[in-house]
């Protein structure tokens, strides 16, 4: 029945989710509660004034996780971190395709390093975010086929690409 | 001389759990199970979690009530200086339409 509580608009199940997801649990599942809980979401979203203020950050590193779709699950600190990495590892990554570009010339192999720039440092930075929950076996294994994953794909987009 | 308005008529269908949330914090700090239990003692109804929780989060926009502390995800309620005075307030007013119910059910 906890599907239901995604219903509810983020900014209430910041403040009520997991209280409300522990009591869900231990209650047997019934129609009636289900169709409770629906209503009771409808609510949240037509009547946003009855919830409560948190102490969600403002400012900049509000705009920093609703930009990264940060749930408030994880601090501000770890969110700048994780920015910070992403950055880190988009410019790193950036900085090595136009450095092996400048040595072997241009190759669509290259290219797509450039492209999985961005979305190999999303999930490294998501290390510190998103991933947390999981084991460190799990995190890299994450990290690592996603990398290579994306790094394929874009391969064969730009293979694809000086095919056509 | 009529009490001071309470506001939980603001509250809609949400005005009666809220009298029983109130209710049920009068004596010590209680986290949401733990209120709806008390609820189903008291009135042999248990209030749906959605209704519990939209009457929760009036009450606590309102100052009403607020978090006593946090044990693991529960978080533990207790009523304030306004919630007090609201929930007397609701009581006194209970208490008179009550007495005159009765009354009138004797003269019947």
């Amino acid at each position: 029945m906890k599907w239901i509580l995604k219903l509810y608009p983020p900014s209430w199940r910041a403040r009520y989710g997991s209280e409300l997801a522990e009591h869900l649990s231990q209650e047997p599942f019934r129609l009636r509660t289900a169709a409770d809980l629906l209503a009771g979401a409808a609510d949240a979203w037509f009547n946003p004034g009855n919830i409560p203020k948190t102490n969600e950050p403002q400012g900049v590193s509000l705009m920093i996780k609703a930009a990264r779709c940060c749930s408030s699950e994880f601090s501000t600190k770890d969110s700048l971190k994780s920015a910070g990495l992403m950055i880190g590892v988009t410019l790193i990554l950036t900085a090595a395709a136009v450095t092996l570009d400048k040595t072997i010339g241009d190759h669509y192999a290259i290219q797509a390093l450039t492209y999985a720039a961005f979305f190999i440092a999303l999930l490294v930075s998501s290390n510190l975010t998103y991933l947390r929950p999981y084991s460190s076996t799990a995190r890299y294994a994450i990290i690592g086929f996603g990398s290579v994953g994306w790094y394929l794909f874009f391969l064969a987009v730009t293979w694809f690409g000086t095919r056509i | 001389m009529s009490p001071k308005p309470d506001n939980l008529d603001a509250f809609g269908r949400f005005t009666e759990p809220a009298v029983m949330i109130l209710v049920s914090l009068a004596d010590q700090p209680r986290h949401g199970y733990a209120i709806s239990e008390d609820i189903e003692q008291l009135t042999g109804h248990r209030p749906g979690p959605g209704t519990l929780y939209g009457a929760i989060s009036r009450l606590e926009t309102r100052g009403f009530i607020q978090p006593h502390s946090v044990d693991g995800n529960r978080c533990t309620y207790e009523l304030t200086a306004a919630g007090c005075h609201a929930l007397k307030a609701r009581l006194d007013a209970m208490a008179r339409v009550t007495r005159v119910g009765m009354d009138r059910l004797q003269m019947a």
